[in-house]
């Protein structure tokens, strides 16, 4: 297994096969040369972290990021290359995040699976770029708002000239307190020959789904834990063990 | 162990159960029978204690204890257990993780995690359940009889002492309708204390399940109780000549 920690934007801890290429300079460089699997743990108090990764053709690549972060930025951009595939887990855990992730698909048929799951006070940018014909990306956010102000913003450009690529979005934010919550989806496409969907919701917990969990004995407290952590895990594509180490490490065990 | 007394509730202003009465014994089969719309399932949502049901009058009795005002999730903890007659469908909650966090708060500690697994593994065997509906998100995709039987492994795991079954028998087969109606008489056989409410329209169920007592409700009341014969005669004749010597007391 591929780990790679990063504390107040510098490495403090990695552990990676030959498959993987990591640089540090100013950014932090991770080059994905061949198939693999990736954790990055991301902790910072009030610093910026700039990561950049880069898929190289043809490969294919499985990326989980977990955040846990206070009154941080955080940069990453990563660069899809020709027939490149990736799926990108994120979970964060954060305390005022300002959080901005920059796409750029890069080459003829590359595809991109994003799953961002997020608690906390957070203000998210999301840019997905398909420079070329036939990339693909599928973008799925999932939020819980307890006492925190969350924005999204999720833009799509599709320049003239990239056809048949196919983009679909969707956000939700479960809004516990009526709290300030935003989504802001963008269609930034140039081409005709495109299939795009998005979609964006914004609402309380369900009640017929409270009131059965309850129904059954549970309190209140625990009937929300439970719809909230799995609104928020089922949101990413995590084998078993991968979720126990979630649950262990950033979701209040019930 | 259950007295239900002149109970009155209104959805929208609309007075739904007028007056109601019922009192029910440790050990009982009660059934209600009754036509569409007068009032069957709101009565079970008003037992298990559904906020958005709310009663204007009366009181209900649980053991000598007025749970008029307790919570649903304090009534379902004390052992009150309503198999829905539309059980919800809850994306994202494993099946499994809902049944062991339930259990927990029934018992009110921790519980052992290997005996938990057995037992679950017996109730499902013996619902004929397949074996990965334990670890799908509630009720997700579940035929309607899936949904019906989840409802009885949830009873049997739970061990509640008063039961409503909610049209348990709508929508399943033959075989499935027998596989019910023998592990809830399985349950009551290890829990002879048990009570039971049986919501239904038709008397099928009551062959497998021998009630001590039909109710028939009219008018937001029970109008008329006999025994199981009084099913037979509802199949056969319907509601229409029920209950027109009762003259409304409440005008
Ligand atoms: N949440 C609700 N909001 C509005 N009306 C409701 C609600 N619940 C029940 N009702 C109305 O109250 C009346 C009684 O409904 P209820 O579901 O209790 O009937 P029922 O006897 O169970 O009928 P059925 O045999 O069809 O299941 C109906 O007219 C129904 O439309
Ligand atoms: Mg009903």
């Amino acid at each position: 297994m591929n780990i790679i920690n990063i504390v107040n934007n510098k490495i403090s801890n990695s552990k990676i096969n030959n498959k993987i290429k990591l640089k540090e300079n100013k950014n932090i460089c991770i080059d994905i040369i061949d198939n693999t699997k990736l954790y990055i743990e991301i902790d910072g108090i009030n610093i910026k972290s700039n990561i950049d990764i880069n898929i190289d053709e043809n490969v294919n690549s499985r990326i989980f990021v977990f955040s846990n972060s206070i009154d941080s930025k955080i940069n990453i951009n990563v660069n899809q290359n020709k027939n490149s595939n990736l799926i990108l887990n994120s979970f964060y855990k954060n305390d005022d995040v300002k959080e901005n992730t920059i796409i750029n698909l890069n080459g003829y048929n590359s595809n991109i699976e994003y799953n961002y799951s997020c608690i906390g006070k957070t203000n998210k940018s999301l840019r997905i770029n398909h420079y070329f014909s036939k990339t693909n990306s599928i973008v799925k956010n999932r939020s819980v708002s307890n006492n925190d102000e969350i924005e999204f913003e999720i833009i799509e450009y599709v320049p003239k000239g990239s056809i048949d690529c196919n983009l679909s979005q969707s956000s939700k934010i479960i809004n516990l307190k009526e709290n300030k919550c935003k989504i802001k989806p963008i269609l930034l496409i140039d081409e005709k020959e495109v299939n795009a969907s998005h979609s964006s919701v914004i609402s309380p917990i369900n009640d017929s789904d409270l009131l059965y969990l309850m129904s059954r004995g549970i309190d209140e407290h625990n009937s929300i834990n439970l719809l909230v952590n799995g609104f928020l895990v089922n949101n990413l594509n995590l084998n078993e063990e991968e979720k126990h180490i979630l649950f262990e490490k950033y979701i209040f065990r019930r | 162990m259950l007295r239900i007394e002149n109970l009155n509730v209104s959805i929208d202003s609309k007075e739904i159960l007028k007056n109601f009465n019922l009192s029910v014994d440790e050990g009982e089969v009660h059934v209600i029978m009754g036509p569409n719309g007068v009032g069957k399932s709101t009565l079970s949502k008003v037992l298990i204690g559904d906020k958005n049901y709310k009663v204007n009058n009366g009181n209900i009795y649980y053991y000598d204890e007025n749970i008029k005002d307790l919570t649903i999730d304090e009534r379902s903890r004390k052992g009150i257990f309503i198999a829905y007659q539309h059980p919800q469908e809850i994306e994202g909650v494993n099946n499994i993780d809902f049944l062991k966090t339930a259990l927990m708060a029934r018992l009110d500690k921790p519980i052992n995690l290997y005996e938990f697994a057995k037992s679950i593994e017996k109730l499902s065997n013996d619902l004929k359940l397949k074996e990965n509906m334990l670890y799908r998100n509630i009720n997700a995709g579940f035929s309607g009889g899936e949904k019906k039987k989840n409802e009885i492994l949830q009873m049997r795991l739970l061990k509640p002492n008063l039961v409503i079954l909610d049209e348990i028998d709508s929508g399943l087969d033959v075989d499935s309708l027998k596989i019910v109606c023998e592990n809830t008489l399985e349950y009551l056989k290890e829990n002879p204390k048990t009570s039971v409410v049986i919501i239904t329209h038709y008397p099928r169920i009551l062959e497998y399940i021998k009630p001590d007592y039909v109710h028939i409700m009219k008018n937001g009341k029970i109008v008329e109780t006999g025994d199981y014969s009084l099913s037979l005669k509802i199949e056969k004749e319907g509601f229409e000549n029920i209950g027109t010597n009762i003259i409304e007391d409440n005008k």
